[in-house]
């Protein structure tokens, strides 16, 4: 007996020592499907500290910011690092009880039992029996497991993106900002040399003045605000000390795709969103452990010889259809009213995720369809009609109608304009990235085989945003 | 012009017809035509509506027609031995200048209307028909007549409704320089154009002759540059001042021979301004206004004319001295086109990298009036379309930088025609020229002989192209 103990105990630990990698493995398989990214193995800190460093050089992309987020994002790194733990629970799971250690399971046999080989022995049987199915359990413990680790780094990529194209933005927009308060300057200096020579009263001076001075002051909680952005996106990168004087492009994409289908997303995000599949398993899990508690509460003891050949695969013995009348452990009654509750939690949860998944998939989309339309109403028709604008009141100035501080308003209202356009933009392309974290992945419907979204530029043209 | 022997209407009556007859022949626009039957019957008949009426009066015969610079005369008609005119009132586009094109309101596709001329004793009739989209009137500014025919809707007669065609007839007892404007919704009417010169020229040819008569009527609008349509609402802030409807370098010179009598007619139906009218290079007489001649003892000697709003002056000077006179009113704000007001003050700033700074956020920028306007003129810098803002016109001697109300007697010797004849030929030495630096030096001493080009201080480096 002993010795098969020992040669189960091998073959398990065995198995389970291949799938840490494994494991990796297929969590990696499963961001590529959903994402297109596939996060590479990280290697070792030198190597790592490389490639950031590449990365790092000239301005930053896209592509490479969440390049950087799946090697180095810390959070992201500690959750690979747990898979090992599920790893080692799905270890423990198969090492069988050992009775020299786990004495309350000795005298969980409850009366009737003896001590001593016997005893162990048949409760080591019983835990034979078990074996399955805690494997079983543990097993889908495992792929829930994955699926949160799937998750989070579908998380990662997509925090990634928004923080991208939000810290983009808002400095573009900074830049333009700045032009609006250089066009005060300019009236303030105007002003301030109309008053020098005599034309304008000191009052007619400081207004002019004081409204540069404000502006200038907005100006600095703008800038302040920018800065947290790219802090927000310091931390997704994991960079910190001389690693944070990157440069951004500056310029964020103009709008390459539009949304063909919008009916089937939630749809979509339903079926793909990990943390649903998650739960899934969990429940799963929880209803394989209810069957494994009810099982063998009916089998505390088990007077016969166990076939240990063929079980060392993890098959799974019927718990239910195993019901031999025996006695049952009084103890184990409320174990299976807490898994029943348990259960029924996780189902709730489940239809919980569902409800906010799809309002997580409505709402994306209800922002990113306004964004849309304002960027391409800004582009068609009201950025041409401030330029417009300005050119005509610049002929206005020409000829003696209006005067410079009318000509610098206009071109303001013109900077503003633009300002709102490069925020329409931002939301859009941060929408976007909500979208595919809504939606799970992609904007591409894998089992009909169609990308949800229509390029709306010549494909030599411009720069696709990635993933 | 034919030369007759004067003809009063006392003489007239006691004569007979045989005299009239053969005045007649030699006039022109006369329906009724040569046979002395047909205009005795025309003179019995005229005579029956109106006693004291006179056979039609005739250009050449009792007067030297009146030249309306950009304008025209309106002709007419004799039926029964009364002039008849049509004036229609309605919606007129009018080229004030190169470059400004404005939609008016006129009479016969004029603003102002063509010039009426009568002759003291006519009988008259005005067929006036309303193409307006509101009802109109018509007003005889200065005409003594009967109370009914005097144009004052409301007052003395119902509006004429868009359509509508009303006659007015009245017996002209009086001769001067009068107007012709309606009297209903006037600021809007007469802003938009709505006006004309009528004159009326003495039975009897005065003396001495008058050889060149000129009507000008004056009118002030608010067009603001980039549109087409002056708004007739604005009471105060006139940008385009003119002349017949023409503002320089639209208005057309009124040419003269050296020697010529002449006889400058002015009407001013500006909503809110009068107008001092300054001749260069000649004294005059004002001679007349809408109440009538003024006896030569009280003529008044001037240089410049105050036409009040809602008078007319008659001035009269020998043209003996040649050359190109402007004539414009003095008030510099009616001398330039279309500027605008309210604009910062800009005289005088230093701008030394001002535009340097402007033009990063506008590339076509540059400060305007630090040194004064002047060259503002010559600069071809994109303006609003349809507006000439500061424009003046190309000169002999480089850019006149007037505008609006301001026009040029051309005074010339020899002349064949009226037409332009073009700039004067200024003979040696009539010339102001730029002194030499040794003949300063002789007159005033070295301190008056200017710096070498180059050390100047003025912003005048940025007024040319950049």
């Amino acid at each position: 007996m002993k010795q098969v103990i020992k040669l189960l105990f091998l073959t398990l630990t065995g198995c389970a020592s291949m799938t840490q990698q494994q494991v990796v493995h297929e969590v990696h398989d499963a961001v590529e499907s959903r994402s297109g990214l596939r996060p590479i193995v990280r290697g070792a800190d030198v190597e790592v500290e490389a490639k950031i460093a590449e990365y790092l050089e000239g301005q930053l992309t896209i592509e490479e910011a969440l390049r950087i987020a799946l090697i180095n994002n810390q959070e992201l790194l500690a959750a690979y690092e747990e898979i090992g733990v599920a790893r080692a629970d799905l270890v423990d799971a198969g090492l069988l009880r050992n009775p020299v250690f786990d004495a309350e399971l000795r005298f969980e046999g409850g009366g009737g039992i003896g001590t001593g080989t016997s005893l162990s022995l048949v409760q080591e049987v019983v835990s034979l029996l078990q074996l399955p199915m805690k494997k079983k359990v543990s097993a889908l413990a495992l792929e829930a497991a994955k699926l949160e680790l799937t998750a989070e780094t579908l998380e990662t990529i997509y925090e990634t993106e928004k923080a991208f194209y939000a810290y983009q933005g808002a400095a573009q927009a900074l830049a333009l900002r700045q032009q609006i308060v250089d066009s005060l300057a300019a009236a303030a200096e105007v002003s301030r040399r109309q008053w020098k020579a005599g034309n304008i009263s000191p009052a007619q001076y400081l207004s002019e003045t004081a409204l540069y001075a404000a502006a200038q002051r907005d100006l600095v909680a703008a800038e302040a605000e920018v800065h947290e952005q790219r802090e927000e996106l310091n931390v997704l990168l994991g960079l910190w000390g001389k690693d944070t004087n990157w440069d951004i492009e500056p310029r964020l994409p103009e709008i390459a795709c539009a949304l063909v289908e919008t009916g089937g997303l939630e749809t979509l995000a339903v079926r793909r969103r990990p943390e649903l599949e998650q739960i899934r398993f969990e429940v799963d899990a929880l209803a394989a452990q209810l069957g494994l508690t009810e099982s063998f509460r009916l089998l505390p003891d088990l007077e016969v010889g166990v076939e240990v050949e063929g079980e060392d695969h993890g098959e799974v013995v019927t718990g239910p259809s195993l019901s031999l009348p025996i006695p049952i452990f009084n103890q184990g009654q409320a174990d299976v009213a807490r898994a029943r509750a348990h259960l029924e939690a996780a189902k709730r949860r489940y239809a919980a995720r569902a409800v906010r998944i799809r309002a997580e998939v409505r709402q994306a989309l209800s922002r990113l369809m306004r964004a849309h339309v304002q960027a391409r109403f800004d582009r068609d028709e009201f950025l041409p009609l401030m330029e417009k604008l300005l050119s005509q009141s610049q002929r206005e100035y020409n000829g003696m109608v209006i005067g410079v501080y009318d000509l610098l308003r206009v071109k303001r209202e013109g900077i503003e304009a633009g300002v709102g356009h490069i925020e329409a933009l931002r939301d859009y392309w941060v929408a976007r990235a909500e979208l595919k974290r809504a939606v799970g992945g992609n904007l591409v419907d894998h089992d009909k085989g169609r990308c949800l979204e229509s390029s709306l530029i010549k494909p030599s043209e411009g720069k696709d945003g990635k993933a | 012009m034919e030369k007759h022997k004067a003809v009063s209407r006392r003489n007239f009556l006691v004569t007979g017809t045989a005299a009239i007859a053969g005045a007649a022949l030699a006039g022109q626009q006369s329906a009724g035509a040569a046979a002395g039957g047909a205009l005795e019957r025309e003179v019995r008949e005229s005579a029956q509506a109106d006693p004291r009426a006179l056979p039609p009066g005739e250009p050449g015969v009792h007067y030297t027609p009146v030249v309306s610079p950009n304008g025209s005369t309106l002709p007419w008609k004799v039926i029964d031995g009364v002039k008849v005119f049509h004036l229609v009132a309605e919606k007129v586009r009018r080229e004030f200048a190169p470059g400004l094109v404005v939609d008016c309101w006129g009479y016969n596709g004029e603003t102002p209307g063509p010039v009426i001329e009568l002759v003291e004793g006519d009988r008259c009739r005005f067929y006036v028909t309303n193409k307006l989209d509101e009802p109109t009137s018509l007003h005889w500014h200065g005409i003594l007549l009967p109370a009914g025919m005097d144009g004052v809707a409301g007052l003395t007669q119902r509006y004429i409704k868009p359509g509508e065609t009303f006659k007015y007839e009245f017996t002209v007892r009086q001769h001067g320089t009068f107007m012709y404007h309606p009297h209903f919704d006037e600021m809007i009417q007469m802003g938009m154009g709505m006006m004309g010169m009528l004159i009326v020229h003495p039975r009897e040819r005065e003396e001495p002759r008058i050889d060149r008569d000129f009507a000008l009527m004056l009118s002030e609008w608010f067009i603001r540059p980039g549109t087409s349509r002056p708004d007739p609402t604005v009471m105060n802030e006139f940008n385009i001042l003119t002349i017949n409807s023409k503002a320089f370098p639209g208005t057309a010179p009124l040419v003269v021979k050296r020697g010529e009598r002449v006889r400058i007619r002015l009407g001013n139906l500006s909503a809110m301004d009068h107008h001092p009218i300054h001749l260069h290079g000649y004294q005059f007489r004002i001679t007349g206004t809408d109440g009538g001649r003024i006896p030569e003892a009280g003529q008044w000697p001037e240089t410049t004319v105050l036409v009040p709003v809602g008078s007319t002056r008659d001035i009269e000077f020998v043209a003996d001295v040649p050359g190109d006179w402007a004539m414009h009113c003095h008030m510099t704000h009616h001398v330039m086109n279309q500027m605008g007001h309210d604009l910062p003050n800009m005289l005088g700033v230093d701008t030394r990298g001002l535009d340097k700074q402007i033009r990063r956020l506008l590339p076509e920028y540059m400060t305007m009036g630090a040194s004064g306007m002047g060259e503002m003129a010559e600069m071809q810098m994109p303006v609003p379309k349809n507006s000439i803002p500061m424009q003046g016109a190309k000169g002999p001697f480089g850019a006149i930088d007037m505008g609006g109300m301001f026009t040029v007697l051309k005074v010339r010797d020899g002349l064949t025609t009226y037409e332009d004849p073009g700039w004067y030929q200024h003979p040696e030495g009539t010339v102001a020229q730029p002194v030499s630096d040794e003949e300063l030096r002789r007159a005033l001493g070295d301190a008056a002989v200017r710096p070498p080009e180059g050390s100047s201080n003025k912003a005048h480096a940025h007024m040319h192209h950049s």
